[in-house]
């Protein structure tokens, strides 16, 4: 771990705990959660998870929230719509533009 | 790098699972129950902080107006409300106490006071994260997910269900939808008391059968052709299915004994539809061989509407309008009935909301509203969306920073833009440029170019969308049959009034690269108010041509999806209501065919009027506000349940059913269940009256709440001391009584994940992906 390293990573974490505390986290999640539901997203994660759990009726008490996150992320990742990450994407890096107005390279 | 890290299992997990996972497979975790008192005291404060950190912007700044920037300082805005910022200022957001982040799936000690995130350790792939560490070293069991406010008990690595910790997550949720409420519509006027369910699953409906007072009620049945009245047995489930329609009828909203009304009574037929339907003797199985011919129903509907009459195929919309008239006429009252504004008829609370259109004259920026009473919305289903395409270099710079899979390569690619009904909603509210000569405006006194824009002023409780697919373009009748995704929640805040009404914030300075459509920026602009939250509980499908086809309708019953094809009923699986086939097809860019005629949502959180309080003049509601009839019903709740007896009339009841109709002295605890069916229950009156009674147990704490605002800002204990002195805790959460022991063997596994959990966990990702992206490389090399 370089020096750099350090300093950026103290810059990462005062740059999420603003993200945080300015609320933009909470707006952004907000947006970001109503596109999902608009576009499907989230009824097919929803499916996909009810799938999981019927394939796992077996052992149902064996498994674990975890267990099914780690089944369903991957589909849940790859199946964001692209205009949609390509959105929230914009959004944050605005925020960030706005947060570090002096430190911007 | 997240996925990685959140995907593999704790070794905490997988130490413990011999120990664990047997032991707490279906029975509930010991380990919860073993400190079950402390814990509760502790959820009760942390669930109140939780939902002030999650929702801090919300209850701070209200409405998001254009004014008011992304980057808004905590505090800085006026228009929050006094208390509510004084709250959130004296309560920062809790990080963890390794790593110092405050995302990252953030879990609270239940047994100190430490927070500690899920995700620990970025370097070590396989490493515990920071919570499961704090448990282990600490020697601590259990945790509260501070966001998502499940209890994870790291004995038995799982998160774990225990119906008192719902029953106080239901109950905090319930009482901070209504600040949020407040928070987003201010001014608004709304019922005051809250109930967060509408339906009931079908382990509780079956616990309430077993030990409930009253017998239970069949599951589905199936209407009868009556010759081409297809239509009409799409459109009676739908009605049927209908949870405000539905409780109302059940709870004698409308008896046909005591029916004045001269002729065939659609209230009467509906009513004996409904319960004929809901009625049957017991058992959820589908029951498809004894269908409800509709007979005096189709009768009431001639009567009521001569054009339909015959054995013609008719529309079902214009039947459900036909219906909806003729209930209308028969339960007005007299000195109600004249205005439909103003009228507290069954359909009118259920159905009507407002429509506005306001139309802005170009030149003097003079701007003429008028409003429009509407019982459902008719959507034009524009042309397939223009392909919305992003950025091509950000994505691919995404694809490679996320490090995707081969599969999810092939899934996004080349996915084309689907027609939402979303789309349809943005078309309905469009700006309009009228062109000149067409509008005179009043200012000006001249005919001048003006922009004309429709927008939603008040919601119903029930929302009811057609799209329009018989089109008549010319002389030449044709069916649209592209199809369109019905999601299965709504969100209706950006096509209200006071949405569109506030500007657009302008997209932001820095990188504009792709234009946000203007749905896009709409939904933007504003923050999504919780009281326009929707969800869809029926569709009507049409499938054939224009002049010959067929209507089969879906409904949601018990929070399982049945199809309705005439007689027959078959279970549904979500994915064929909201046609998921088609949804990928479309996607693909392969030909889709859309089915959806029309769709019926219902508000996500149902507000309930208190029948003894002064009615609220006209907002929606979900139960008929102060009509005569049903604060009477109310009343005699109100002293059934204070004297502890209930003394009914018996009502028409089915020949099956086995159980006591009538049953006196009834203890408050035994309604309670019973009282959890909220509609489901028919046919006698005792169950009416349950039902009826279910706001009411409900209401009594929450009245307490949103009487008493400045109860918000402490930390709800003393709150809390008085909820649970009147036992409505429970009531909150009918499904789940905390004394079933029951109820505990047949709960389902400890596996319960809302998509939403999944949903914001991956929000979480992206946000964090994005950011070191713009920071550094050097971070991503830690993986």
């Amino acid at each position: 771990m370089s020096k750099d390293t350090a300093a950026t990573a103290g810059i990462r974490e005062e740059l999420l705990r603003r993200f945080i505390e300015s609320g933009e986290r909470e707006r952004l999640q907000e947006i970001l959660r109503s596109k999902l539901q608009a576009s499907g997203w989230q009824d097919r994660v929803k499916d996909k998870c009810q799938k999981f759990v019927h394939e796992n009726s077996n052992d149902i008490d064996k498994v674990t929230v975890d267990d099914m996150a780690e089944e369903v992320t991957p589909f849940a990742r790859s199946s964001v719509p692209e205009d949609i990450k390509a959105e929230i994407m914009e959004d944050v890096r605005a925020f960030i533009y706005r947060a570090l107005p002096e430190t911007d390279a | 790098m997240s996925s990685a890290t959140m995907a593999s299992p704790s070794p905490e997990k997988a130490s413990s699972s011999t120990t664990g996972r047997t032991t707490c497979g279906g029975r509930g975790c010991p380990h919860l129950a073993q400190q079950h008192k402390t814990v509760m005291e502790r959820l009760k404060v942390l669930i109140a902080y939780a939902h002030v950190c999650r929702h801090r912007q919300a209850l701070l700044l209200g409405r998001r107006g254009g004014t008011t920037t992304a980057t808004a300082e905590v505090g800085g805005s006026g228009e929050g409300d006094r208390s509510r910022k004084r709250l959130v200022d004296e309560m920062p957001v809790p990080g963890c106490f390794a790593c110092g982040t405050a995302g990252d799936r953030l879990h609270a000690c239940l047994q100190c006071d430490q927070y500690a995130c899920w995700r620990g350790s970025r370097s070590r792939r396989s490493g515990e994260s920071h919570i499961a560490r704090h448990l282990r070293l600490s020697g601590h069991v259990l945790a509260l997910d501070f966001v998502r406010l499940q209890v994870f008990c790291s004995a038995c690595g799982d998160y774990v269900h225990d119906a008192g910790v719902a029953s106080i997550v239901t109950a905090a949720r319930t009482r901070w939808h209504a600040a949020l409420c407040d928070a987003a519509e201010p001014e608004a006027k709304r019922p005051r008391i809250v109930a967060t369910t509408s339906d009931l699953n079908a382990v509780a409906a079956k616990y309430a059968r077993e030990h409930g007072a009253v017998g239970g009620c069949a599951a589905v049945r199936g209407v009868l052709n009556l010759g081409a009245t297809c239509y009409l047995s799409a459109v009676v489930q739908a009605l049927a299915h209908n949870p405000v329609v539905r409780g109302w009828m059940l709870s004698d909203g409308h008896h046909r004994r005591s029916c004045s009304n001269p002729g065939a009574c659609m209230a009467c037929e509906i009513d004996v539809a409904i319960q004929a339907l809901h009625g049957g003797n017991g058992g959820d199985q589908v029951n498809s061989n004894q269908a409800f011919a509709p007979v005096r129903l189709l009768r009431a509907l001639w009567a009521a509407r001569g054009d339909v009459a015959g054995a013609g195929q008719q529309d079902a919309h214009e039947c459900l309008v036909a219906v909806l008239d003729s209930l209308h006429a028969a339960l007005a009252t007299p000195e109600g009935g004249a205005q439909p504004r103003n009228c507290t008829c069954l359909v009118h609370t259920a159905f009507a909301g407002v429509l506005q259109s306001a139309v802005t004259c170009v030149r003097c920026g003079n701007t003429t509203r008028s409003l429009d009473p509407m019982l459902d919305i008719s959507l034009d289903i524009p042309p397939a969306p223009a392909a919305r395409l992003a950025d091509a270099a950000l994505n691919s710079a995404l694809d490679t920073k996320q490090r995707r899979g081969p599969a999810s390569a092939s899934m996004t690619r080349g996915s084309r833009p689907v027609l939402t009904l979303h789309d349809c909603l943005a078309h309905y509210t469009r700006a309009e440029s009228l062109p000149p000569g067409v509008y005179r405006c009043s200012r000006c006194a001249a005919p001048a170019a003006a922009v004309k824009q429709l927008s939603v002023r008040e919601l119903p409780p029930v929302l009811t969308f057609q799209l329009k697919r018989f089109a008549a373009a010319g002389a030449a009748h044709s069916k649209v049959d592209s199809f369109v995704r019905l999601p299965l929640n709504v969100d209706m805040t950006p096509y209200t009034a006071a949405a569109l009404a506030t500007p657009a914030t302008p997209t932001t300075p820095a990188t504009g690269s792709a234009e946000p459509t203007s749905r896009m920026r709409r939904a933007d602009a504003t923050r999504a108010n919780p009281a326009c939250q929707y969800t869809l509980f029926a569709v009507i499908d049409h499938t054939g041509l224009l002049d010959t086809g067929h209507y089969t309708a879906y409904a949601r019953h018990r929070a399982r999806w049945f199809r309705f094809d005439d007689a027959a009923v078959t279970k549904a699986d979500i994915r064929d209501v909201l046609g998921f086939a088609d949804d990928v097809a479309a996607r693909q860019g392969r030909p889709a065919k859309g089915r959806a005629y029309m769709a019926f949502y219902v508000k996500s959180v149902l507000d309930y009027h208190d029948a003894a309080a002064p009615p609220v003049a006209p907002t929606p509601s979900a139960v008929p506000p102060a009509s005569d009839d049903w604060v009477e019903d109310a009343g005699v709740v109100k002293t059934a349940v204070a004297s502890g007896e209930v003394r009914v009339e018996r009502r028409g009841r089915k020949k099956g059913s086995t159980n006591a109709v009538r049953k006196s002295k009834p203890k408050q605890e035994d309604s309670a269940p019973a009282a959890a069916e909220d509609g489901e229950l028919p046919l006698d009156a005792v169950s009416a009256l349950a039902l009826a009674s279910s706001t009411l147990p409900l209401s009594q704490p929450t009245v307490a709440i949103a009487a008493d605002p400045s109860s918000e800002d402490s930390d709800g204990e003393a709150l809390w001391a008085r909820i649970s002195k009147d036992k409505a805790v429970d009531d909150l959460v009918p499904m789940l009584p905390t004394d079933a022991p029951t109820l505990a063997s047949t709960r389902p596994p400890p596996l319960f994940i809302d998509p939403a959990a999944l949903m914001v966990n991956n929000h979480h990702h992206e946000e964090e992906e994005e950011e070191e992206e713009d920071g550094d490389n050097a971070f991503s090399d830690s993986e």
